[in-house]
Parts: C-alpha cells; sequence; structure tokens
C-alpha cells in the first residue's frame, strides 16, 4: 500500500490538533490570584538575595597593579576588579596606547613626534593628541604670562651640557644662559596651519610638564569606559577614578620637598588628578633643577614645590609647573582662570600655603 | 644615541629613577612606602644565603660602589661579578603595590649569575610553599642568561611560575634591567642598538672547536690534489716554486681567522693580543689573521722585494666585487713560537684599513694563489678560495625588542582561546545540525540549557569574554583613530568572539550572538527557565506595544555611540545602560547603584523573558539594526504558520513571530525552540494530522512515526 505524503497542508487545524500541553507562557488572565501575586513578590525578592550571595561566594575584587616606565618616570596602573585576567588584558590594552603617546611625546625616542620637529624645527603632519598637548601647553603659556613655556629645552639642554662637564659648577655663565634666552619663546610656535612649525630657528620644545598629565588622562578616561569603578592611574601624573573600594576618599601621601625620603602630608581626594612640580625631582646641582623660569633662565626657587588637585591631569599638570614658576603671587590669577582646580604650596622655609584660601 | 640623548637618557632614567621622579607616595598610608625608600644598604642584605645563590664560591667582595650602587666579585685581583639589588637600581615593583627586592649578580660580560629574592609581597606566591619554591627556581635558570644576546639563549617561559607570572615577568624585567644599568655605570658600556663586532669577548676556545665553530677556517692541499687542480685547469706540467713532491705529501696548509676579534686571535695567539699588533691603526681597522705550513706556504718572499712592491702575491682578500692585497706596511709577522701549540710555521695579521668598504659580519673568502708557469711559459696565479663566514657568537646582538604587551596576552591566553574556539566549533555544528537536533526535544533543551550555562559561567565569569557595545565602537572608529594595534589586539577572546559574531551576523543573523554567545542574555535566559519552571505568571506586551518598545535599543544605541564622540564622562555614563560589567565582569562587586539597576533588570526579566534584550539593550540594538543585512535564513515555516496556526508564536520566548506567521529576524534570538515545534508530530497541527494519517494508513494507531521536513527552508518569506 502506498501513502501520499500531502506536503501541503490547507486545511485549518482540525478538532484533533491538541491544545499546547505544556505552554510557557501563561495566557493573560483577567487579575491576578493571591497564589501568583505571592509568587511573584517572592521570585522578585529572591533575585537580589541570590545576587548577594553570589557576591560573597564569587571571586573578590583586589587591586591588580602594573608597574613600570612611562616617558622616563616611574608609572603604574592599580585597577580594582575581581577579575585578574581581564584587568591584566585592559592594563596591556592601556599600554599600547601609553606605547603610541610615548611615541608622540617622548624625548628619548628619536622619531617620536616631538624628537622629530625639534630636529627639524617642523612637523609636516602633526597627530591629533600632539596638536591636543601642544595646543593646551600654548594657552597655559598665555595664561601664565609665559612663566610656563614649552620652549625651555633650549635652558634643559644647556644646564645638561654644563653639568655633564662641571658636576660641581655653580651653573652656567649668564652670557650663555642669555644666549640660550633667545630661543625660549613660546610665541616662536606656529600651530595654525597642519604643519606645526617653529617661526625662529634653534627653538626646541618639552612637552614633559604637561605631556605625561596628557598620558594619565587618556588612560583613566579609557578605564572608566572599560567599567572600572576604584582606579589610580600613575603615568607622571595621577589620578584616581571613583573613591577607595572602602568607600573613604584616596589619602595620597606628598613628598617632603626637602627630603623626598619623607611624606610630608596626605592629601584626600575623591576623583581627582594630584600633579606635583618640584625641583627637587631632578637636580642638577647646586641651586639648579629642571624646572626653569623662562623669564631670567634660571631655576625657578620660589616655591619648593606646587601640587595642584583638578578634574583632570593634563591642566592639573601645566598648572602646577606654572605656579612653581611665578611663586604664590601668581597662584591666585592662574586658579581664578580655571576654576576646580585648588594648590598646595610650600615654600622655601617650609611653610605651606593653600590656594584657594580654606 | 647622541650625546645628549645619552645624557637625558641617563638623567632621565638613574636620576628619575633614584631619586623619584613622581612627588606621590604609592597609595595608602606612608608605612606601605617603607620597602621603597629605606632599604638597609646593599651589603647588609648580601648574608651568605643570598651570595651563596647569587654568585656560589665568590672569594672577596669589593665595596659598594657607583650609583646605582653595586659591589664587585672578585677572584684573585680579577672582577668576575657585580652583585646588585633591583630596588636599588630600578624600584621596580612586581604586580602587587609593594615592590620587590631581588639581588642578582651580572659578570662584565654581560651574563646572569644568580638571583635571589630578598622581599616581595606578591599576594599569589607568599605564604605557597610551592609557588616560593617555584620562583626561586625561575629565577636561578636565570644564570648564565646573557643580557645582551638574550634571544639567543633559550628564553625559559615565565608561566614556569604558577599563578605569579606577571610577577615573575616584571622580577626577570627588572634584573635585566638592572644588570644592564649596573654594566653601563661600571664599565662605561653602552648597549648596542644593531648588530656589533664583539672585538673585545674573550672566551678559551678549544683548538679544535675553533675549526669546528667556524672561527678558523682551514685548507690543506696534498701535492696530489694540487695535480689534480693543475690538470683540471689545462696546467698538467707547469713549473711551481716549489716541487709538489709524493701525491700524499702536503704542499700547503693556509689557515684563516678574523683576527680583530679577540676570541679568535687570542685563542689562536698565545703570547699577546692581537690589538696590540693593531693598536695605534685608527678603529674600525680590521685584521686577518693568516697562517701556514707546508712546501708552498701563503706568505712566499715576494713582500720582501722591493721590485714586486712588497706586496705578498701568493693570496688576496675578497669580499663581494672588491678585493685586497697587502703590502709589508699591513703586515704584522706573528713567530712560531707565538701560535698555541706552534701550530702555523707561518703566520701574521694583515690590516684592512678603517673605511675601505670590508664589513667583517659578511661573508668573505680568502683566495689562496697557487703560482707558477705553464709549459708554454705563460706564467699563471690559480685561486684556491677559503670562505670565511663570522660566527654568530662574535656578533653583539641589540637586545630584543620587548614584546608588545599584547602578544603575552594571547600567549598566557592560549587555553581560553583553545576553549573557545572548540566552543565555537560545537556552535557552528549546532547551527548546521539544527534541523536534526531540533527533532528531538529532550536532547535539544539538554544542549541548548548547557550551552547558556557555559556561555555564562565559563565564558563569562571566567574567560572576561563578555562583548560590548564599547568594543563594537572601538572596531568601527578604529580607522579614525591612529590606535595601537595593540590596544584591539589585548583581548584575545573578544577579538574571536567579535570576529565570529561579524560573519554569523553577516550569513545568519544576531540571533547567534545573542542567543548563545551573550553571558548576559544566557543568564537572563537562565533566569526565564528558572521562572518557567516555577510557572511564574508572565506578561508581554502586545504587539502593537511592543513595536514601540522594541525602539528602545534602538534609540540606546543612538545614544551609547552619540556619547562617545561627546565627552568621555558622558560616554562612559552612557555606557552603564549596560550591566555586562556589573553582572558579568566585575560578578556584581560594584557599587551598590550598579548593583541593583542590574538586579532590577533580571527580575524584569522573571516575568517578561528577556526584558532588557529586546528593549533596551545597546548592543543588541546594533547587531539587530545590522541584522537587515543577514544572507540565510535558517528558521523553516510552514504555510499554516500564523493563519491559522499560532503554535511557533506562542512558543516564541521572546515573541519575536508576528501573528502573520513571519519572523521578524532582526528580534530572533536563534533559540530554535520554533523549530522544535515545528518538528514535534505531537505539537505542530500540520505533522499531527500528517501522523495521524499515516496511522490510519497504515493501521498501526498511535505508533509514531518519523515525518520528514515538510517544506523546505524560508518557504514564508522572514526577511524584516
Ligand atoms: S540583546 Fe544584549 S544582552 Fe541580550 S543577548 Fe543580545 S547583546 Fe546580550
Ligand atoms: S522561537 Fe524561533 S523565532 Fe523565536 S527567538 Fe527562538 S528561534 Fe527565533
Amino acid at each position: 500500500m502506498t501513502v501520499v505524503l500531502d506536503t501541503r497542508f490547507r486545511a485549518a487545524p482540525s478538532a484533533e490538533a491538541p491544545a499546547p500541553e505544556d505552554h510557557a507562557v501563561a495566557k493573560p488572565k483577567p487579575g491576578f490570584s493571591r497564589r501568583q501575586a505571592l509568587k511573584v513578590v517572592a521570585a522578585a525578592a529572591a533575585v537580589p538575595a541570590a545576587i548577594v550571595a553570589f557576591r560573597n561566594f564569587a571571586p573578590q575584587p583586589t587591586f591588580h597593579t602594573w608597574n613600570g616606565i612611562v616617558l622616563g618616570g616611574d608609572a603604574s596602573l592599580s585597577l580594582w576588579h575581581p577579575d585578574e585576567t581581564y584587568a591584566r588584558q585592559i592594563i596591556a590594552k592601556m599600554l599600547s596606547e601609553v606605547g603610541r603617546l610615548e611615541r608622540s611625546f617622548s624625548l628619548f625616542q628619536p622619531d617620536s613626534e616631538i624628537s622629530r620637529l625639534n630636529a627639524d624645527g617642523r612637523l609636516a603632519s602633526a597627530s591629533g593628541d600632539f596638536r591636543a598637548v601642544l595646543g593646551a601647553s600654548l594657552r597655559m603659556a598665555e595664561e601664565s604670562a609665559g612663566a610656563f613655556d614649552p620652549t625651555v629645552q633650549a635652558l634643559w639642554d644647556l644646564n645638561a651640557d654644563y653639568f655633564r662637564t662641571h658636576p660641581d659648577g655653580a651653573g652656567p655663565e649668564a652670557g650663555a644662559v642669555a644666549e640660550a634666552l633667545r630661543h625660549v619663546r613660546y610665541d616662536a610656535i606656529d600651530l595654525s596651519a597642519r604643519e606645526v612649525a617653529f617661526a625662529v630657528p634653534g627653538v626646541a620644545i618639552t612637552l614633559n610638564a604637561i605631556a605625561q598629565g596628557y598620558i594619565t588622562d587618556r588612560v583613566t578616561d579609557l578605564l572608566r569606559t572599560e567599567g572600572f569603578d576604584h582606579v589610580v592611574v600613575e603615568l607622571g601624573e595621577m589620578r584616581t577614578l571613583g573613591l577607595h573600594p572602602e568607600g573613604r576618599l584616596w589619602r595620597i601621601g606628598l613628598k617632603n620637598p626637602a627630603d623626598p625620603a619623607q611624606l610630608s602630608r596626605t592629601v584626600e581626594i575623591a576623583e581627582a588628578a594630584v600633579s606635583v612640580s618640584g625641583g627637587y625631582g631632578t637636580p642638577f646641582g647646586g641651586e639648579n633643577h629642571h624646572i626653569f623660569d623662562p623669564r631670567t633662565g634660571g631655576s625657578a626657587n620660589t616655591l619648593l614645590d606646587a601640587t595642584v588637585i583638578g578634574p583632570r591631569a593634563t591642566l592639573a599638570d601645566a598648572l602646577s609647573t606654572a605656579i612653581c614658576v611665578s611663586g604664590e603671587a601668581g597662584c591666585a590669577a592662574l586658579l581664578a582662570a580655571n576654576p576646580g582646580y585648588r594648590a598646595i604650596l610650600t615654600r622655601p622655609d617650609g611653610t605651606t600655603a593653600e590656594f584657594p584660601a580654606a | 644615541m647622541n650625546p645628549r640623548g645619552q645624557w637625558l637618557g641617563r638623567c632621565g632614567r638613574v636620576l628619575a629613577l633614584a631619586c623619584g621622579f613622581a612627588a606621590l607616595a604609592t597609595i595608602g598610608e606612608a608605612a606601605d612606602t617603607r620597602h621603597a625608600f629605606n632599604p638597609p644598604p646593599l651589603a647588609d642584605r648580601l648574608t651568605p644565603e643570598v651570595m651563596a645563590a647569587v654568585y656560589p664560591g665568590a672569594e672577596r667582595l669589593g665595596e659598594v660602589e657607583g650609583q646605582p650602587p653595586s659591589i664587585a666579585v672578585y677572584q684573585g685581583d680579577e672582577i668576575v661579578a657585580f652583585v646588585f639589588s633591583t630596588l636599588d637600581v630600578v624600584r621596580a615593583p612586581g604586580f602587587s603595590s609593594y615592590p620587590f627586592d631581588i639581588i642578582a649578580g651580572v659578570t662584565p660580560t654581560g651574563e646572569i649569575t644568580g638571583a635571589f629574592v630578598i622581599d616581595h609581597d606578591e599576594p599569589h606566591i607568599r605564604s605557597d610553599r610551592r609557588r616560593e619554591g617555584q620562583l626561586a627556581e625561575f629565577l636561578s635558570s636565570h644564570g648564565g642568561y646573557s643580557i645582551e644576546k638574550g634571544g639567543n639563549v633559550g628564553l625559559i617561559r615565565p608561566d614556569f611560575v604558577a599563578g605569579a607570572t606577571v610577577s615573575a615577568r616584571s622580577m626577570r624585567a627588572a634584573i635585566l634591567d638592572s644588570a644592564r644599568f649596573v654594566l653601563r655605570v661600571r664599565l662605561g658600556i653602552e648597549p648596542v642598538t644593531e648588530p656589533t663586532l664583539d672585538r673585545d669577548g674573550f672566551w678559551p676556545i678549544p683548538w679544535q672547536a675553533l675549526f669546528d665553530n667556524g672561527d678558523l677556517a682551514k685548507l690543506t692541499l696534498t701535492g696530489g690534489e694540487v695535480a689534480a687542480l693543475l690538470d683540471e685547469n689545462g696546467l698538467t706540467g707547469s713549473t711551481l716554486p716549489r716541487n709538489l713532491a709524493g701525491p700524499e705529501d702536503l704542499y700547503s696548509e693556509v689557515y684563516v681567522g678574523l683576527g680583530s676579534v679577540m676570541a679568535i686571535s687570542r685563542n689562536v695567539i698565545a703570547a699577546l693580543f692581537a690589538q696590540e699588533l693593531i693598536a695605534g691603526r685608527p678603529p674600525g681597522t680590521e685584521a686577518i689573521l693568516v697562517g701556514s705550513n707546508g712546501r708552498y706556504d701563503v706568505f712566499g718572499q715576494a713582500y720582501n722585494r722591493s721590485a714586486e712592491g712588497y706586496r705578498f702575491d701568493r693570496f688576496a682578500v675578497v669580499q663581494g666585487d672588491r678585493s685586497w692585497t697587502f703590502t709589508r706596511d699591513d703586515y704584522r709577522r706573528l713567530g712560531v713560537n707565538m701560535i698555541q701549540g706552534g701550530r702555523m710555521q707561518y703566520a701574521g695579521l694583515f690590516l684592512i684599513p678603517a673605511g675601505s668598504g670590508f664589513d667583517p659580519l659578511q661573508p668573505w673568502r680568502l683566495d689562496f694563489f697557487i703560482n707558477g708557469t705553464s709549459p708554454t711559459g705563460a706564467a699563471f696565479s690559480l685561486p684556491v678560495p677559503i670562505e670565511y663566514v663570522l660566527p654568530e657568537s662574535h656578533v653583539l646582538m641589540p637586545p630584543p625588542p620587548p614584546v608588545p604587551a599584547y602578544v603575552e596576552a594571547w600567549t598566557d591566553a592560549r587555553t581560553d582561546i583553545a576553549i573557545l574556539v572548540a566552543t565555537l566549533i560545537v556552535l557552528t555544528l549546532i547551527f548546521i545540525f539544527q534541523g536534526t537536533l531540533a527533532r528531538h526535544r529532550k536532547v535539544f533543551n539538554f544542549v541548548r540549557t548547557s550551552f547558556l550555562l557555559f556561555t555564562l559561567v565559563w565564558l563569562g565569569w571566567t574567560a572576561g569574554g563578555q562583548l560590548s557595545t564599547i568594543h563594537l565602537i572601538n572596531y568601527a572608529t578604529a580607522p579614525l583613530h591612529d590606535f595601537d594595534v595593540g590596544f584591539y589586539l589585548s583581548e584575545p577572546l573578544i577579538v574571536i568572539i567579535a570576529g565570529y559574531t561579524l560573519v554569523s551576523l553577516i550569513v545568519i543573523g544576531r540571533g547567534v550572538f545573542c542567543g548563545w554567545l551573550c553571558p548576559f542574555g544566557a543568564l537572563q535566559e537562565l533566569l526565564a527557565k528558572v521562572a518557567r519552571f516555577f510557572r511564574l505568571p508572565q506578561w508581554n506586551p502586545t504587539e502593537a506595544v511592543q513595536k514601540r518598545l522594541w525602539v528602545g535599543k534602538y534609540a540606546a544605541a543612538v545614544i551609547v555611540i552619540g556619547a562617545t564622540f561627546a565627552t568621555p564622562e558622558l560616554a562612559s555614563a552612557a555606557e552603564e545602560v549596560e550591566p555586562f560589567k556589573t553582572a558579568i565582569t566585575s560578578m556584581f562587586a560594584r557599587g551598590w547603584p550598579f548593583v541593583l539597576y542590574a538586579i532590577g533588570l533580571l527580575a524584569f526579566g522573571l516575568f517578561t523573558e528577556r526584558a532588557y534584550c529586546r528593549f533596551l539593550c545597546p548592543l543588541g540594538g546594533t547587531l539587530a539594526a545590522l541584522d537587515r543585512l543577514h544572507l540565510v535564513d535558517v528558521l523553516k515555516r510552514r504555510p499554516e504558520c500564523g493563519s491559522p496556526c499560532r503554535l511557533c508564536e506562542n512558543s516564541c520566548p521572546v515573541k519575536a513571530i508576528e501573528s502573520s506567521g513571519r519572523i521578524k529576524m532582526a528580534e530572533c534570538f536563534q533559540c530554535l525552540d520554533c523549530q522544535v515545534e515545528y518538528y514535534d508530530d505531537h505539537r505542530c497541527p500540520p505533522l499531527v494530522k500528517t501522523r495521524k494519517q499515516l496511522a490510519r494508513a497504515l493501521g498501526t494507531r498511535g505508533t509514531p512515526i518519523r515525518v520528514p521536513p515538510l517544506v523546505p527552508a524560508a518557504a514564508r518569506g522572514s526577511l524584516a
């Protein structure tokens, strides 16, 4: 007997079509029975209870820290997270970003954008990051009436050469300083066109006083987007995200500028950047160190250090250098122009001053 | 590097590191930083136990010297190593907020002699004896590891230290960096940046090994061999300066080597350093070491005769298309008593001036000439080449470039990568054989539930493989940024899943990812299964309302993507629409606002399956928007679907089937529930009818009969 299968069902489902036995979705019913209401409440309560239990059972978060060197200085990233693998992958991701920015700003790399600009006096097509940092530098130079100046590299070179041959000397001669100062003029930087160029030959820039802040900001912003809530980024500058995992403010130790092996005080911050500029960081010899006063050509010694606390590390970084150079006198105006930032200054006699005054 | 660069480099690193560049202490109390700032003097830390690991059998130690400080180890009057502490040199901390202190030694030639961990606070290793032992073993395995030729020596993989690979790796890096630093300060050696001839390196090489290594090349010709050579060149019967003697008698023996390399010349010339013979010549002058024995030696007498310009007429050095011959002025004679064991009767160094185009790192040859007069009376010079290739052991290689962090991420994650690839193969097979699988309701339910559990527990909570919009945005905007490629590759699992999702999105639709690979999606669906088990009441919007609610996820996608082009704060705030970080990556270990939000979504999902997925998820919205492009419809439909049958429509957990019976593919999660109904001859009405017809026809009432699929794929349009 042959069975012909009808492959085209046209008929409506016959009466014998079974009612779905195990219908997953309850048909909407008019009104809730008490039983159902209880179920709903119990289920809604069970979810948080289960998750709280799960939280205790799941791996507990800790700080995952990376340490290394960025732009010639100590660097670290500390991420609070329960998953070490994840934290490490994100750290690797951040290091790729740091590496990329170092290829713009590192004076140690001969083919970085800044090295090429210094060598050739021009940079045909600067990256967006490079323009952003240079632009911020020029704004700070304007705001601080030249106390902050990215073109102090000539002074750095002069001092580096001098102290290499005279490790115990008193500092370069006035004539040489005056000569170097001819190349310290931020107005020689032309950022208006696609090409960045120096209008005066022999000008060289350093972005050390700001690029670390920029890298810190980039990485911190990326980490926030990656979902890290408790983070400390130290890439030359320090910036925190969220509160300390214990739910309190972060306590940041500040070094005693007179004795950098000791801490002088602790500041408490929530989500903020902290930048410290002080001559003790890289001393050359005698009174001379790496923070130059572009107006005199010598090292800025009116303050032992300047700590600036504010939302973003780029600006905090630039402000701390500018304040360190311009001294207590210029501090108030600089902070007034940049609301949201505060400063702690250490005077040469070791006393401190806070701006805006508490 | 120019001098300024060097100075900057040193100033930047030594001063910055030693004095502390950043003025900030480590987070937390001052006490936390005790390791970093006040280590006891190096000499006090060199206990006998430490020295036994770092330099066993040291005779005498010098004073602490230099900045960074190090201590010389003497053997007699010779310095054989410098001992240093990583804490003093680079203050390199490990994978915890505490720095570590390792004392290690390095020989003046750049080999690590040993290492000992003085102090560390690595949470993985501390108070775990086994791991402590592994770490010590790992570090001591660096004995003999060369800081210059790091890449040439077998690298021990850092994951040898279980659970503390990062610490171990940074410890090794700290040791090598510190060693380079100390050597640079103590010896004034600049590290090489390109392959460089190792002129000064010396180590004893036994006579036979000189030939085995290729340090020396040697040519031996017997009388018979010379006669054969002459015959080959049609010079039979020529007159030679020396007669050939017997066919077995030695006629000539020639040795050639690069004499400017101390490790070669000092092992051949016993009495003095070749450098002393070259002294006075500008740097870059190369010396070819030539030695000879036999009746016809390589030197001859022509160099003593002014008539022949004091020229050596029996050999030339040839490299590429250039050749060098030598006169008496270029010659430094070596007496037979100066040669190791007197093995060469005549020997000398021949100088090639600097800048003459000779590259000692490239192969060259010495043409040894057999001079004579042919029977026709013509003079000839028959060259016999001796090839010379400098062994690599005499070339200093620049330190290998550091492995990018993302490469380590891939090698570290190779187990996870293998598991994920296997998982994706299984998933692909599920889709290929879905027709067969869907015919077995119980098997299918088991497979699906297990897969979802695996996605949630392994992929999401264990391996951290939750794809999120942030990844999509990063990939999509890659061409706009000059991000480093490592930035995209540092999360191996995400890269693989993103690739698989892209392909499956184009081929089948967004449901492959959302229905199977999204850990948060899996969590919701598993909870919904629990809800179904307890028969919780379900609420679903009407078709019209649902259509409007669907828009929510597209709006969320637009907001999240738009925010990334605004400020970073806004972007990360918008990102929080996704509870993935809270529920999956952080396993709910976040602040309460985030946790409450996730709980809310999950609780809602108990009553409306995958409510978040359907109405709010920006990633789902993005994928759904792109779903329009998919090529194949794998879900099978019958003409009866929708009208009059509503079975699938009701069984679709996410209500992706319209009342017309059409599947809205952008909303479908490829859960395949409707396919299980489709093949079920006890539930799908058309099938039930056929089954009954068949049963009647066969007269075997009630016997189940397998029914083949009736309608080819996509008999009904399903393109949204
Ligand atoms: S809609 Fe969103 S949450 Fe749901 S499965 Fe897709 S990506 Fe995951
Ligand atoms: S039941 Fe069918 S239509 Fe509904 S989501 Fe699952 S596979 Fe898609």
